[in-house]
């Protein structure tokens, strides 16, 4: 056993380690397509400007071929993205199977319209059907911004519900190791944490109401871009706020224990 | 200042010989008042110069010494048998990491901020 006991070991830090390089290798890949992008972008535009100053039918097809490209990188682009919010979402033990579930299934909706958007580029035989494809991406790209940002919401919930559970375990073990051991205090002792102890469980009802608004706020995202950054500013406004009675609660906590461990 | 010779003079003074006085200012002055206004400049600078010394000395004031407060101590407070318990210092510990955890935490991962494209391609033909 003692001889099987470390590669035991090996065998579960194995298990547990590709978690989290998924989301890093998802990132790396994210970053590595946005640089592309940008190159491929920017080909796009000096092509753009030579056909617009020239009209020649070799700066027009110069232009197809790299707005092509960047049509195609554009799509390769957000897909990694989305790739990454789906590996961030495995990772966040805060959600629930069914609301991991949900967001998943909304990425892997976008995903398949972006697959589908990349195979009509490839038909593409004239400017004005480049154009005509890319309408197709702009005319979704509100309810892909939106779905982003509800999974970004999703996420930050996730970590914040994984703290408030922490929370919970805390107080309740707080809460029976006063009861255990009330002769210890005094009566008016033990009045002033009954007092705390319900104060301490105030700020997670806040906590809890402002949880409740940001998924409220999250659930009704949509609009254009600016629409949804304005609703998206107020979803990280609650989200801040959630944070911060968290870390009161936990304030008081510390003042209880503190309370708790001196007689008088 | 040399002094006049004072001879005695038992003959009529003689008209041609102008007696010699010394001339201040281009005007001739008594040499007896000459000299107490010399004397008396001379003492009002020394006056003078003594005062200052002594009206020097008179504006140093002597520095108060500074009160030496008697230092309390702290009291000591007397821990309950609570704090001795196992579920008590362990609860101690899940509530100093949660506290730091809460305070790393970020409400929004920066890395997952969502790319903002260009997407109109407007192509403006001649």
């Amino acid at each position: 056993m003692k001889h099987i006991l470390p590669y035991l070991l090996t065998f579960v830090v194995l298990l547990i380690s590709p978690v989290y390089a998924t989301s890093q290798q998802a990132y790396q890949d994210y970053l590595y397509q946005f640089d592309l992008y940008r190159t491929t972008f920017s080909d796009f535009q000096v092509s753009k400007n030579e056909y617009e100053k020239f009209g020649s039918l070799t700066s027009e097809t110069t232009a197809l071929e790299k707005t092509k490209l960047m049509l195609t990188q554009r799509d390769q682009l957000l897909r990694a993205y989305l790739l990454l919010l789906n590996e961030k979402l495995s990772e966040s033990s805060g959600l629930s199977s069914n609301e991991r579930g949900l967001y998943q299934s909304l990425l892997i909706n976008e995903v398949k319209f972006l697959e589908s958007h990349s195979a009509l580029i490839p038909s593409i035989g004239s400017l004005e059907d480049a154009v005509d494809v890319s309408k197709q991406l702009e005319s979704h790209y509100n309810i892909l911004q939106a779905t982003m940002r509800q999974t970004i919401s999703a996420i930050s919930l996730g970590g914040l519900s994984e703290l408030a559970s922490q929370y919970d375990t805390v107080v309740i073990d707080a809460k029976n190791l006063i009861s255990q051991n009330r002769t210890f205090f005094s009566p008016q002792k033990q009045a002033v944490l009954d007092r705390w102890v319900l104060q301490i469980a105030n700020k997670r009802s806040l906590y809890q109401q402002k949880t409740d608004t940001v998924k409220s706020l999250s659930s009704t995202l949509k609009g254009d871009i600016p629409k949804l950054d304005d609703q998206f500013t107020s979803i990280q406004k609650n989200l801040s706020e959630a944070r911060q009675y968290l870390a009161e609660g936990s304030s008081f906590i510390t003042e209880l224990f503190t309370a708790i461990r001196y007689q008088e | 200042m040399e002094e006049i010779p004072q001879t005695q003079n038992t003959q009529p003074p003689d008209a041609s010989v102008v007696p010699q006085h010394p001339v201040i200012n281009g005007k001739p002055g008594k040499p007896k008042t000459l000299i107490a206004a010399i004397i008396a400049v001379a003492l009002g600078t020394l006056i003078v110069l003594a005062y200052q010394p002594i009206k020097g000395i008179q504006t140093v004031v002597a520095p108060t010494p500074t009160p030496i407060s008697q230092a309390t101590p702290t009291p000591i407070r007397a821990v309950s048998a609570i704090a001795t318990q196992s579920a008590f210092l362990s609860l101690e510990s899940s509530i100093a990491s949660l506290s730091s955890s809460i305070q790393a935490f970020t409400v929004l991962d920066p890395s997952l901020t969502p790319p903002i494209l260009d997407l109109t391609l407007k192509f403006n033909r001649k």
